[in-house]
């Protein structure tokens, strides 16, 4: 009875050194509380957590009998062993003693047609080590949510003081850019502005249907009469127009807002390639032991992609707990009591029709 | 503190004051008619949660006016199951919870819907959040049966009902299973959106001591019972305070800047 009273106050103690832990990794921020989570007084501390528990099955017997709480039980343990197996120190032991190359974790840059089998770290330089494999990156592609339908083209005009107007980039609307300052009015929008030359006489044109130069044309009215033309391009925001010194930007739509990012990618391996798919968020790829994911891009021109690795080693024995723990809390809370209930009411029923 | 002069709006501002006019009148002694407004009130909230959702276009369980939105829903059914399947009273007090949940949708956050990030693209996004803003109203609904406990008299005089004490933890057994699937659903997701089955993010911390706080208590109550009923009882305040921080203050704050973020 003294054992299971220190294992109890003990299992107590340890639930609330990880609580006051996990409370303080999260001041600390997800880089620093990785670093504390895994270093070695903290193995030293999930490895007594794995005594302990083990401990509980051994010393109650309850832990044993009571299907609910020996998943639960057995449930924290796996997720326990299967998470320091799969973490950094985890790896190197496997290195040492098993004589295994699986690279925990890192990035991969690819540019699109080519192929690589390097691993870097965070910062993209160093370089970790090599798969034995290649990964060709078919394309890289972006996808956007369609621009909502309230969203309408609009200039913004920033004037002399400061100030920032706004007018809707329709052809006749027209804006008071202050008292004595005179006024601005939207002449033509241009999906594609393209100007040619044609008799030493300057063309504008707007050409096509793709957006690839939205801009807008103005005239400016002073109040002395004159006025004069000017053109903002999308493209070239916050323009200053020398003349007044008019800051304008125009918005031919609304944010695109990203919905997805794909990797088209093709697993090369001793010259063949042996599996196909386009990795996006939520859908990485599995190979050979590892994990590919959609971590960066090229965000000036969509020429290459980073995909975050990492090894699958301990995985399966984390995602066996993660089910253990489930069905253990659902069996010993909810499911255990739904079927004494049904029972109890099946002997009621019985007494009764006796 | 903005007042929104929207359909949506409107109708959180009807569910609201239902609650508070359902409590009002059960304080009063008119118990069916504080019943009747509290069945009303759920009704309306049910409306605008499916109203938000087409608004949205997605469920609305995105940031935190959707969050408070759906909780405010759901106090009502948890009521009625605490009654008839667990036998814990405090009706009169989940009125009052439910005006509570929906204040900061009502006054507090913005109710722009939001485009979905590729990251939240996932259907793990619906069960994760669901089985904990559950778990989330289910605690609260403990911590109310725990401040009842401490103030040594119970907040109703039905026979049937159990004493305070048994009642939170009746209703932490029957909210834990949810708070752990919560935890494991989310882990699970990270794994597939981020690579990593656990970050380190600050708000994964703040739910892994929320969780490890009703492990805690659910320990020390195997190890004691009723022997030591406020501490279950703190226990029990305790796991509910830090809930709140992981939903509040580590979304809100820029003290725990992390993956979660889009939250707030």
């Amino acid at each position: 009875m003294k054992l299971n009273r220190c294992i109890m106050w003990t299992a107590l103690l340890a639930i609330c050194l990880l609580t006051i832990l996990s409370v303080f990794g999260a001041f600390c921020g997800a880089p620093k509380a990785k670093l504390i989570f895994n270093s070695i007084p903290l193995g030293v501390y999930w490895s007594g957590l794995a005594v302990l528990l083990i401990a509980g099955f051994v010393q109650f017997s309850r832990l044993l009998h009571k299907p609910g709480l020996f998943m639960v039980h057995a449930g924290c343990l796996l997720i326990l062993v299967g998470s320091m197996w799969g973490s950094e120190t985890g790896h190197q032991l496997q290195k040492r003693f098993l004589d295994s190359q699986k690279i925990p974790s890192g990035y991969m840059v690819i540019y699109e047609g080519e192929s690589e089998k390097h691993i870097v770290a965070e910062g993209l330089k160093q370089t970790l080590g090599e798969l034995p494999f290649s990964i060709k990156l078919n394309d890289f592609r972006l996808e956007h949510y369609p621009a909502d339908e309230d969203s309408v083209p609009r200039l913004y005009i920033k004037t002399h003081q400061g100030q920032v107007l706004q007018l809707i980039a329709k052809a006749g609307e027209e804006i008071s850019l202050g008292q004595g300052k005179g006024k601005l009015r939207i002449v033509r929008t241009f999906r594609n502005f393209r100007i040619t030359v044609e008799d030493e006489e300057k063309i504008v044109t707007d050409q096509g249907q793709a957006a690839e130069n939205p801009a807008v044309q103005v005239v400016i009215e002073l109040p002395d009469s004159n006025s004069y033309t000017r053109y903002v391009f999308e493209n070239f925001a916050g323009f200053t127009h020398g003349e007044n010194l008019l800051q304008l930007s125009y918005v031919s739509q609304g944010p695109q807002i990203i919905r997805d990012y794909f990797s088209d990618v093709v697993i090369i391996e001793n010259g063949k390639e042996v599996a196909a798919k386009s990795i996006e968020v939520n859908h990485p790829l599995h190979y050979a032991g590892y994990h590919f994911y959609q971590h960066s891009y090229d965000s000036q021109a969509g020429k290459y992609t980073i995909l975050s690795v990492t090894s699958d080693s301990g995985l399966y024995t984390v995602y066996g707990g993660y089910w253990l723990l489930s069905l253990g809390v659902l069996w010993q809370f909810w499911f255990r009591h739904i079927t004494i209930g049904l029972e109890m009411s099946k002997v009621k029923t019985k007494v009764l029709i006796q | 503190m903005t007042i929104k002069y929207t359909f949506q709006g409107l109708l959180i501002y009807v569910v609201i004051a239902a609650y508070l006019l359902a409590f009002l009148t059960t304080v009063l002694g008119r118990k069916k008619t504080g019943n009747g407004l509290y069945l009303a009130g759920f009704i309306i909230a049910a409306i605008t949660f499916g109203y938000r959702w087409y608004d949205a276009r997605h469920v609305p369980f995105q940031n935190l006016f959707e969050v408070f939105l759906s909780m405010g829903m759901m106090v009502y059914p948890l009521s009625i199951f605490c009654r008839r399947s667990l036998r814990v009273g405090g009706e009169t007090m989940d009125m009052l919870l439910g005006a509570i949940l929906l204040f900061p949708a009502g006054f507090i956050f913005k109710a722009e819907p939001q485009k979905l990030p590729p990251a939240l693209q996932s259907w793990l996004f619906i069960p994760h959040v669901a089985v904990y803003l559950m778990s989330y109203v289910i605690m609260a609904k403990a911590t109310v049966q725990a401040f009842c406990q401490l103030k040594a008299k119970p907040a109703y005089t039905d026979e049937n009902l159990v004493d305070p004490e048994i009642g939170t933890y009746r209703i932490i057994c029957f909210g834990f299973p949810l708070l752990t699937l919560g935890l494991i659903l989310g882990s699970w997701w990270g794994k597939l959106a981020w690579g990593d089955y656990w970050g380190w993010d600050p708000k994964e911390l703040w739910s892994l001591a929320s969780w490890l706080v009703y492990i805690g208590y659910l320990h020390f109550r195997y190890m004691f019972g009723k022997k030591h009923a406020r501490i279950n009882s703190c226990l029990a305040i305790l796991g509910m305070s830090v809930i709140l921080i992981t939903l509040l203050w580590a979304n809100l704050s820029k003290i725990f800047p992390g993956l979660h973020n889009y939250a707030s």
